[in-house]
């Protein structure tokens, strides 16, 4: 799965979420990192759209929006002749929202400082990626970075990792890509002991999420007789 | 030991020689996911025990 993270910042370079983010992914080989410039390719940014499964547009909240270069982006490459009308050259692809905001989760809801859910302001996104038959994933929100633990953090990146380059986000497939990760791992381990150990802890994740299937399955079965009875 | 204790130290021990901060994340996130799932899997067993004391008592 290729992944396309669209980054619109007016100051990149002085901002802190996105210098995290963008070392965040460094290592993930499937995600294309690419920041708006001043002018648009509108063919290339087209171009790169058909040929990334999950688009993810990433900015900090301004304003109850995206900054401004995103807004030109979203009227000047997502054309009716491109996007929707006749053919849906994006239908079937995964739109993603990862954003920034300087203001606490706790006031975005209802009776709430902001009056308002995350969900409610980033819904013309949920829109648009209907309008273009896109699967809108849930979007991954990041409140006052700058007062986060450092143990906060590192989760974050992972976090941030799996929402690039996850397949689905089930519990299961969780639990897959940290196998994946682990045998990446295992695979450029230059001690022995702990390659061994990698593969310990890949099989004790293993045993127990198909332990945890298994429950889920026959606590489903017992309440399908309970259903039949 | 339980399972979850020897996979937490064998995640922790990783963690401690991890040497960059990529891989100390790793480490952190992995013995949370692991954390996590067995928490579900202690949860399913109560909902196991639950579902097949009704089933067995009728009620």
């Amino acid at each position: 799965m290729k992944t396309l993270v669209i980054v619109s910042h007016p100051e990149i370079e002085n901002s802190m979420v996105q210098n995290f983010l963008k070392a965040s992914c460094a290592g993930l080989e499937e995600v294309t990192w690419h920041v708006l410039p001043s002018i648009l390719d509108v063919a290339f940014e087209q171009a790169q759209l058909k040929t990334h499964d999950r688009i993810i547009l990433q900015f900090p909240l301004y304003w109850y929006a995206a900054p401004a270069s995103l807004k030109n982006w979203l009227d000047t490459v997502l054309t009716g002749d491109f996007a929707f009308n006749g053919s849906q050259p994006l239908a079937g692809k995964e739109f993603g929202l990862v954003v920034s905001t300087g203001i606490a989760a706790k006031h975005f809801q209802a009776g709430g400082s902001e009056q308002a859910t995350m969900s409610e302001i980033l819904r013309p996104y949920e829109l648009v990626a209907r309008k273009l038959g896109m699967t809108y994933l849930t979007p991954f929100v990041i409140h006052q970075l700058g007062y986060w633990s450092e143990t906060a953090k590192q989760l974050l990146v992972v976090d941030y990792q799996r929402y690039l380059s996850q397949q689905n986000f089930t519990l299961t497939d969780k639990v897959a890509w940290f196998q994946a990760q682990l045998a990446q791992r295992q695979a450029v381990a230059e001690d022995e002991a702990q390659q061994q150990q990698l593969v310990l802890i890949g099989e004790q994740l293993a045993e127990q999420s198909e332990l945890l299937t298994d429950l889920n399955w026959q606590v489903q079965m017992i309440r399908q007789e309970e259903g039949e009875g | 030991m339980t399972e979850e204790n020897w996979l937490q130290q064998q995640i922790q021990q990783l963690q401690s020689q991890a040497t960059t901060y990529e891989d100390q994340a790793f480490y952190q996130a992995l013995g949370q996911v692991s954390h996590e799932l067995a928490q579900r899997i202690e949860q399913r067993k109560v909902n196991w025990m639950a579902a097949s004391g009704t089933r067995q008592n009728g009620n």
